[in-house]
């Protein structure tokens, strides 16, 4: 009996201690704290620091785009700093992790508000992301993703201050289909659309509309299952085909991405093949490998290569200097551009005022790591025209081809 | 006078559920009076997922056989509730071929997720019967397949849920104090169910289902009762969920939910409905302590690299502490109540010295 009280008195213990933690963790978050360095002995650090917020996800299933874009969002700051902050003050950047569940990153993004955030970045997917949206735009700041390619990322669903930076679906469909239709001159696709996730049917989707749109013939949508391995069935239809198309259309994502290609190369069809930004993983370049990996086509958000322009190059410098090596994802970029995005169009308005910034952001055609970008006012959505990277897959090896942007987006 | 005496009676047998809404309704007012945004937010998923884990608790606790369906029926209430509770413009956004004679329907907040309560139910009616036969590994198993049928029902019948897609536009309603309502309305519906006979036949299945067959109890009946019952529950709770976050897929309703209602009910203790409400809030309150300190460690950048992940090993860590010193939950069947001995001190003690006792109690084994 005694033994059984003494139990409960320490789990009641533990727990009560660690609540206090939490209480106390909470406070003490929240109160100002003394920047370093700093010369005047003002009371209020409020003035001398401008914060952003970022909501992160560092663990879970978002982690893998998630912690890239974070390096990159990190490396900007420090750079920004270094050249003497904005609007006089030095920019702080706060990451509390959103733990790739959306209920934390809600929660995450009302601390980073309470500590005083003047602007949200947020996950870069609509289901992880667009609660931080959501309570930045009660808050009354900007809130904006680096890589949610989801239409529904948008100021008509979210709120007239919030943005990604990321092409739509929409835009990627869209330059995959221009591109092929005016650049390599096919007039023909047989489209095969993984059924599994949204990302590849949606993606399909806006691809055809715009092929058809040109004058293009799509002769078959296939489909296909991710897990299923097995692609016999529509290679089957494929090699049936009595007149060839001039290309396939494959909206899939890696594992299975890898499989379906070896399995069309290794029937003795070589097909060029086009596909989304799923295909910038380096995980399908050892995939297909030097035997099965040519005549493919992909648009994307970035080329990472000293050769794609002077300030990517010098981006490059910066990232070897702070990391001691190369970044070994593209999303490092995004994490970069939103920075930027973000203080300049605190520049811009002159004051860290999320509606201010909102119409910074609206108004300026931005020159980014990411290609150029224009998003569209508030009323119709902020919708990203964007240019989207061009890679060519030949032997295993990708190559940048250059930006396209596509001159008729379709509605989403 | 006898009545009432009665009623008396009955009371003092049953403080438990007093007991345990009590503490959860100050910790609702105070944090609704004196709390930030944030701490309203935690509470209010506390409130939600004390729906989800009492809810749990009906079936798994009284029948003993492990429910991996659960979240399935949360999910059912969640996308049927949205369904009634949208405005007709916000559901063209989202779901433009959803079923013409769904889209004008527009319901007040409370009877959409009546409901959507109501259809989980139903569909827990409806395959239960038949599953409530079987029990033990083959019980869980197809319980298992079952929350893989549902998931995929939700993925893939975009015309009522948009496919794998996320559903936007649907209205805020849960706040703290709708939440908090149900959550303790539920902790008495629990307790009561536990209580009535087809509870306690229920138990007696558990316990023994060859015997309680031979004494004349219906197994399959009283499993059915309970199933039922708890599906409602989730499908409440999935509706309270859905107007708390406004935006949902169908992978909110699958493996990661699920682990997480089922932990929270594991840790408390599955026999008991107070170990349903200990467990919710001690791993709530676990959860956020442990968040808290790992963000502040980062900010204040004690670390080279920041603590990555130390909320999930750390906490993994004390469930695993806690379940070996305590294998069936920190209650285990117990429930949280006054003895009569208790009472009778309490109304005492003014007079003695005594330290008044503990209130945990060994319960009666019926």
């Amino acid at each position: 009996m005694m033994k059984k009280q003494l139990w409960s008195f320490t789990i009641v213990l533990v727990l009560l201690s660690l609540l206090l933690t939490a209480c106390g963790g909470g406070a003490a978050t929240q109160a100002p704290q003394p920047q370093e360095g700093a010369v005047t002995a003002a009371p209020s650090t409020d003035s001398d620091k401008i914060i952003i917020g970022a909501a992160f996800c560092l663990t879970g299933i978002q982690a893998p785009l998630d912690e890239p874009a974070l390096r990159g969002a990190q490396l900007a700051v420090d750079v920004i700093n270094e050249k003497g902050g904005v609007l006089g003050k030095k920019v702080e950047l706060i990451n509390l992790d959103g733990k790739s569940d959306p209920v934390t990153v809600g929660n995450v993004a009302v601390q980073l508000i309470q500590q005083g955030a003047k602007a949200i970045i947020t996950p870069s997917d609509f289901d992880f992301g667009s609660p931080a949206s959501r309570e930045a735009q009660k808050a009354g700041l900007v809130g904006i993703s680096p890589a949610a390619s989801s239409p529904l990322f948008s100021s008509t669903v979210l709120g007239d201050k919030q943005f990604t930076m990321s092409m739509w679906n929409t835009t990627m469909g869209a330059a995959a289909a221009e591109y092929a239709y005016n650049v390599l001159g096919y007039r023909s696709v047989y489209v095969v659309t993984d059924t599994f996730i949204d990302y590849t049917k949606s993606l399909s989707r806006y691809f055809i509309v715009a092929f058809k749109n040109l004058g293009g013939e799509v002769m078959f949508e296939d489909t296909y299952t991710q897990g299923a391995q097995d692609f016999s069935a529509q290679l089957a239809r494929i090699q049936a085909l009595e007149k060839k198309p001039d290309f396939l259309y494959i909206s899939s994502y890696m594992p299975d991405l890898g499989m379906i290609i070896r399995t069309i190369r290794e029937a003795g069809i070589d097909l060029p093949i086009v596909g989304g930004d799923s295909y910038d993983d380096p995980g399908l370049f050892e995939a297909v490998g030097a035997e099965y990996g040519s005549n493919i086509y992909f648009t994307t958000h970035s080329w990472v290569s000293p050769d794609t322009s002077p300030e990517m190059k010098q981006f490059l410098d910066y990232y070897k200097a702070k990391y001691g090596s190369d970044p070994d994802a593209m999303w490092v970029v995004t994490g970069w551009d939103v920075v930027n995005i973000l203080t300049k169009a605190m520049e811009i308005a002159g004051s860290t005022d999320g509606a201010a910034m909102a119409k910074a952001m609206e108004d300026t055609e931005w020159n980014l790591l990411t290609g150029k970008l224009d998003w569209s006012d508030a009323a119709s959505g902020h919708q990203t025209n964007k240019e989207a990277a061009i890679v060519i897959l030949t032997e295993g090896k990708p190559s940048f081809w250059g930006w396209y942007r596509p001159a008729v987006i379709p509605p989403p | 006078m006898k009545t009432q005496n009665a009623i008396l009676l009955w009371l003092k047998s049953h403080t438990t559920p007093f007991l345990l809404s009590i503490p959860l309704l100050l910790l609702a007012v105070l944090v609704q009076a004196f709390g930030g945004t944030l701490l309203i937010r935690i509470v209010t998923v506390l409130f939600i997922n004390l729906v989800m884990v009492l809810g749990l608790q009906v079936f798994m606790g009284n029948s003993g056989i492990l429910n991996f369906a659960h979240i399935g029926f949360m999910g059912i209430g969640a996308y049927t509730s949205v369904l009634f509770s949208m405005t007709p413009q916000a559901k063209a956004a989202t779901l433009p071929d959803l079923y013409p004679f769904l889209r004008p329907i527009h319901l007040p907040f409370l009877p959409s997720l009546l409901i959507g309560a109501l259809a989980a139910a139903l569909v827990a009616a409806l395959v239960g019967y038949a599953l409530m036969r079987l029990s033990d590994a083959a019980a869980v198993i197809t319980l298992f397949a079952l929350l893989v049928i549902i998931h995929t029902i939700l993925v893939h019948w975009s015309i009522v849920t948009n496919g794998p897609r996320t559903l936007f536009g649907v209205d805020n309603y849960t706040t703290l104090g709708i939440s908090a309502f149900f959550g303790i309305l539920i902790i008495f519906i629990a307790y009561l169910f536990k209580e009535t006979p087809v509870g306690l036949k229920l138990r007696a299945s558990r316990d023994d289902r060859y015997a309680a067959a031979s004494i004349g109890i219906n197994v399959v009946q009283v499993r059915w009762a309970g199933f039922v019952l708890s599906a409602f529950l989730a499908g409440f709770g999935g509706g309270l969920w859905a107007h708390f976050i406004t935006s949902f897929s169908p992978y909110a309703f699958y493996l990661t939910e699920t682990f997480s209602i089922l932990s929270m009910l594991v840790i408390g203790g599955t026999g008991s409905v107070s170990g349903a409400v200990v467990g919710t809030v001690v791993v709530t309150f676990l959860r956020e302590a442990l968040r808290a300190i790992e963000n502040s460690a980062n900010i204040a950048g004690l670390f080279q690299n920041n603590l990555v992940g130390f909320t999930e090993v750390f906490l993994s860590i004390l469930l695993i502490l806690i379940l070996i010193y305590r294998p069936s939950g920190i209650l285990g069947s117990r429930e949280i109540r006054l003895t009569s001995e208790d009472l009778r001190s309490v109304t005492a003690s003014s007079q003695t010295d005594r330290p008044v006792p503990s209130s945990t109690k060994e319960g009666k084994h019926v």
